[in-house]
């Protein structure tokens, strides 16, 4: 850490666990106040992100306003709620009404939402005090947040790097410290991986946990807003606020309560491991292999049992995913058509070339690409051998996992199967890119939820993610099941030693 | 399945992208290597499961009849790239563009 | 088998229910609204909007698929048809592909000889419908009004039942009739709530077939009717002089052209369209309860058709009256009422004579309508008990009728508190007989002397000293008795 500047220090309290940091803004006789700790958020914004680009848009008058009204509730003796004065930063596919909303997209160029995501409105409600927009790969499509129309994100620990994606800004945000917490998108992995990839914890709820409302969709089957944080116990605060049904999502259903369950314990948890998920062979697996490993070895002595469990269909499940994603996808983005708002190109003289033109100007060629792959993949004469033929892949694979979570409490895998990798080094590779997601996507399919929490780091110092899946609606457990690793690893959050503006 | 560029304009062309020559030349490739991949799920046997992937939902679930807010229709209009103060307005279309096939 | 080439006549009607909001979200529609007001983040395709479907809209469109004969399906879902249009905001439609709502119906109507005649329904699903848009005339602009936008249509497709113009009148029609009758749809045409597109073909002797073609923007159910003669007449002269069958000539799109009474070719439809459908994956499937269904079945009114012949064959009513009776849903509805008594149905012919005599002519005159109207069909039910009971006369009644008609109230207690009924004392009649023959000596003796006329002045006079309240035939029978 950078213990010269003054946002930063050795005990400095937007350092501090969440339930802490909120408890000392409620607490009335406490110095500690909301604007205190967004002002510094924004500092820390202000010197770390010019070499990270972790944010597109900074938001600090919004976020000083929601802070001064926390602070107004605390002198007013109301309660201000379990996340007052915490600042969070939103994924920009999340709509804040005020704020644009990029989607890191040529495409909604000057667009700006006039109608708050459920879930931003929620954290907000909770006390949460927005600072600025993240960064991501386009319409969340990519796993490293280079697929950005305003350049990549970087990684805290090795700014040569990639911080995962699509949630890579969110990821980094947290990871360098500038938002406690943050919110993020998982379609195939978008919050869990890059999670992994900056050492931190990350959830993807189950389908239907929390409100699509107010997120930008790019596949609306597989698509939930997720907490990113530094902990479980500060990801399950932000989960709390931002989930359960809400009449703008028709698919969002009643789940069980998320509190924490302290009598869970790792003694006769049965935790299954998934051979499909091995890394053996994988190439630069095996310091994540060792990883997961060093983890079993703790569960084990913890009186933890492991069941060995085949998943045939999870090895389909890039294909399938890459199928089922982007035919919803070409739906979804059939609505940038340069009629009713975002860009449009100029000087066209015909409809057909408002349309074309438009979306070739202002999309980028990865989500090109898929716009490709899902119209073909749902076209005449091919959408029986495709689409439905994935979709019914993906039934099976819910019974799988259905059958799976009959002989085991959680399953456990890697997040990916390697750390960070460099700056363009897949860019020209779709395919190596896809492959990325080869442990992540299988819980979107399913629509079960998985969270990655941190688990040691390789040789050269970079952050690997253990992840965690559950049975649907399970996401208390499986909090719970990380917060009792994490104690008895030792594994978590380690701050990168980022260099801020020097 | 290898996807020529002929596929790739005709797929392009249904996605209202506009496509250079140069660009189609260097997704063609990239996309029949993909499908290579893809391809594998052809060959699962997966019998004839339900493609549904949410569980019904009832009568009494949905949404009720009554009306909530509407936008303000200069908000509207400020976000469109042409209107004139009441219609959003694009070049002169007539026919069915929606089968731009032809 | 006749030689005679058959016409085969399908019809697609798209129907608008009549609900306050949208159909996936809560926007307010009806017709007329400034350009662009009726509008909320779903209805504009904003992004991270989401669809959220109106019950009531399934409701309805349960509620017309009963009547028109379909099976209503257990479980349904909502799919995406994929295209570009400016009036689509978001790309694709939210409509039902292979799992519609209503199935497997059909409806009853005249055909061209007058027999009764089914005609199957396909398939009746629940879309939105999409925007409207307006084309600069010469000009280079389009322009876009999103009001419609989401507003729940009813599709419904017919099998190619249909083998004449004036058949698929009478379907369009009866159709039309049934959803006014159920209060649906407004079914107005004029304002684009029913719109329809008939798709025509002929069939040789030979068997060769002309190529299907559907015609589109037709306003009126006449101009339906046009377009099919018109696409019978042509598609037969193109067999004839240029041997276009289906097989050499693809099936196509023609619109209807009011101005020149003809229609007008718009596209071959030479590959079949690619609308990309799939599972709208953000709604649900829906369940619908059996006993929903037969809820809405026990809850739906009685059909017209079914009502016709009923007023024909077991009330006895006329065609006349039964035409005038089963007109609208108001007038019908204000007929049954009336006929309902509090003991069992009164008599239909003269609650008949009532509503389409007395009734019908104030609402002429006064050109109004049923709803302006004070006197309520219970009261005029009352009125005619009055009059069957003898309790008052049929010029009373009528001027009771005048009277309720613009203020309402009950007839029975108004004849009471005035004392309004008939006089039917045979002692009161002749004492007022005896009265008008001692007032008028004179006409008594004209009479006597073989003037007939002068009886008349005699019979006045009795009903005058009785208030106009004597039963005319009792002061008839008495004044030949006593006159001699």
């Amino acid at each position: 850490m950078l213990g010269a500047f003054t946002p930063f220090g050795a005990d400095h309290p937007l350092d501090l666990p969440v339930a802490a940091m909120a408890a000392r803004v409620r607490d009335k006789d406490d110095a500690l106040t909301a604007v205190e700790l967004v002002q510094t958020a924004l500092l820390r914004i202000e010197l770390l992100d010019p070499g990270l680009n972790a944010f597109l848009c900074v938001t600090g008058e919004l976020g000083l306003a929601q802070a001064a009204a926390v602070d107004a509730k605390v002198q007013a003796g109301e309660d201000p709620g379990p996340l007052a004065g915490v600042p969070l930063a939103v994924k920009d596919n999340l709509a804040v009404p005020g704020a644009p909303m990029t989607c890191a997209s040529k495409i909604l160029e000057g667009y700006s939402p006039p109608t708050w995501a459920t879930s931003v409105e929620r954290a907000i409600g909770a006390g949460a005090c927005v600072v600025g927009k993240t960064n991501l790969d386009e319409f969340a499509m990519g796993s490293s947040t280079e697929n950005s129309a305003f350049g990549p994100s970087r990684n805290p620990y090795d700014p040569a790097r990639v911080p995962g994606g699509s949630s890579g800004g969110s990821a980094a945000a947290v990871a360098a410290g500038m938002a406690p917490l943050a919110l993020g998108s998982d379609t195939g992995g978008s919050i869990r991986q890059p999670a992994a990839l900056c050492g931190i914890v990350g959830l993807k709820p189950t389908y239907g946990r929390v409100s699509r409302s107010g997120l930008v969709a790019f596949a609306s089957s597989l698509d939930q807003v997720g907490p990113m944080a530094r902990s479980a116990a500060d990801a399950r605060a932000l989960l709390q606020a931002i989930a359960g049904t809400d009449p703008l999502d028709a698919t969002t259903r009643p789940m069980p309560a998320l509190e924490p369950d302290e009598s869970t314990r790792l003694d006769g948890l049965r935790y299954g491991t998934v051979t499909e998920f091995g890394l053996d062979g994988v190439p630069g697996g095996e310091q994540a292999q060792a990883a997961v490993n060093g983890v079993r070895a703790t569960l084990d002595a913890a009186g933890a049992s492991s069941v060995a469990i085949s998943l045939p269909l999870v090895t389909s499940s890039i294909p399938v995913y890459y199928i089922v994603a982007p035919a919803e996808a070409s739906s979804n983005l059939a609505r940038y058509d340069g009629v009713r708002y975002g860009r449009r190109a100029e000087d066209v003289d015909s409809l057909q070339a408002l349309y074309a033109r438009t979306r070739d100007e202002g999309f980028g060629d990865e989500v090109k690409r898929r716009i490709l792959i899902g119209t073909f993949a749902l076209s005449s004469g091919y959408a029986d051998a495709y689409y439905k033929k994935a979709m019914a892949a993906r039934t099976r694979l819910r019974e799988q996992f259905d059958a799976a979570f009959e002989q085991c409490d959680v399953l456990l895998s890697a997040t990916t199967p390697t750390a960070a990798f460099g700056v363009g080094e897949k860019a020209d590779d779709p395919l190596a890119m896809y492959l990325c997601d080869i442990l992540t996507v299988a819980a979107n399919l399913a629509g079960i939820p998985a969270i990655s929490i941190p688990c040691g780091m390789t040789t050269d110092g970079l952050p690997l993610g253990l992840q965690l899946w559950g049975r649907p609606g399970s996401e208390g457990q499986l909090l719970d099941v990380a917060e009792r690793i994490a104690e008895a690893s030792g594994h978590g959050y380690v701050a990168p030693s980022v260099k801020g503006a020097e | 399945m290898d996807i020529d560029e002929t596929l790739v304009r005709h797929v392009a062309q249904l996605a209202r992208l506009e496509l250079t020559d140069a660009e189609v030349a260097g997704i063609a490739p990239q996309l029949s290597r993909i499908f290579a991949h893809v391809d594998q799920v052809q060959g699962l046997d997966v019998g004839d499961a339900d493609p549904a992937t949410q569980s019904p939902i009832a009568m009494d679930d949905l949404r009720r009849d009554e009306a909530g807010p509407t936008l303000d229709p200069r908000a509207v209009l400020r976000n469109a790239p042409q209107h004139d103060g009441a219609f959003l307005v694009v070049p002169r279309f007539l026919g069915d563009v929606e089968d731009g096939e032809g | 088998m006749s030689d005679a080439p058959r016409v085969l006549v399908g019809v697609e009607v798209h129907l608008q229910l009549k609900t306050t909001t949208k159909c996936f979200s809560p926007s307010a529609y009806h017709y007329g609204a400034d350009p662009n007001t009726l509008i909320d983040p779903v209805v504009m395709g904003l992004p991270g909007a989401l669809p959220v479907l109106n019950r009531e809209a399934v409701r309805l469109a349960i509620r017309t698929g009963l009547a028109l004969g379909c099976e209503i399906a257990e479980v349904t879902k909502w799919d995406r048809k994929n295209y570009f249009y400016p009036d689509l905001p978001k790309g694709y439609q939210i409509s039902q592909f292979d799992q519609p709502l209503c199935f497997d119906g059909g409806i009853e109507i005249d055909d061209d000889e007058g027999n009764p005649k089914r005609v199957r329904i396909r398939r009746a699903h629940l879309e939105e419908d999409t925007g409207k848009s307006t084309h600069d005339e010469g000009g280079n602009k389009s322009r876009v009004d999103l009001n419609r936008a989401g507003a729940p249509l009813l599709e419904i497709v017919s099998e190619p039942d249909m083998t004449s113009a004036g058949e698929a009148e009478r379907y369009l029609n009866a159709l039309r009739e049934i959803v006014s009758f159920l209060g649906t749809s407004d079914g107005n045409m004029q304002e684009g709530n029913l719109r329809c597109e008939p798709n025509v073909n002929v069939i040789f002797a030979n068997g060769d077939k002309t190529a299907i073609v559907e015609v589109k923007n037709i306003n009126s159910v006449r101009n339906m009717g046009r377009a099919i003669e018109c696409e019978v007449e042509r598609q037969t002269r193109e067999y004839h002089e240029h041997g276009r069958v289906m097989g050499n000539t693809p099936r196509s799109t023609r619109g209807w052209d009011d101005v020149n009474g003809t229609t007008v070719h718009q596209r071959f439809k030479e590959s079949a369209d690619d609308y990309r459908y799939f599972p709208e994956p953000d709604l649900p499937p829906l369940h619908i309860e059996r006993r929903y269904v037969e809820a809405e079945r026990a809850d739906l009114p009685e059909l017209p058709r079914a009502r016709r012949t009923r007023y024909r064959d077991t009330l006895g009513l006329s065609a006349y009256d039964t035409e005038i009776l089963t007109a609208g849903p108001a007038i019908s509805a204000w007929f049954e009422r009336a006929l309902a008594g509090p003991t069992g149905a009164r008599d239909a012919k003269l609650v008949a004579n009532w509503v389409q005599g007395e009734l019908m002519r104030h609402l002429n005159e006064q050109k109004a309508s049923l709803e302006d109207v004070a006197l309520q069909p219970e009261e005029l039910g009352e009125l005619v008990d009055l009059v069957t009971a003898g309790t008052i006369n049929a010029r009373t009644a009528k001027e009771l009728f005048r009277e309720l008609v613009v203020s309402g109230g009950s007839p029975a207690a108004i004849v009471e508190a005035r004392g309004l009924a008939q006089v039917s004392d045979r002692g009161a009649v002749e004492a007022a007989v005896r009265a008008a023959m001692e007032r008028h000596a004179q006409a008594v003796e004209d009479f006597r002397g073989g003037n007939a006329k002068a009886r008349g002045r005699i019979f006045g006079e009795a009903m005058k000293e009785l208030k106009g309240q004597g039963d005319p035939k009792q002061v008839n029978e008495v004044l030949t008795e006593l006159l001699g």
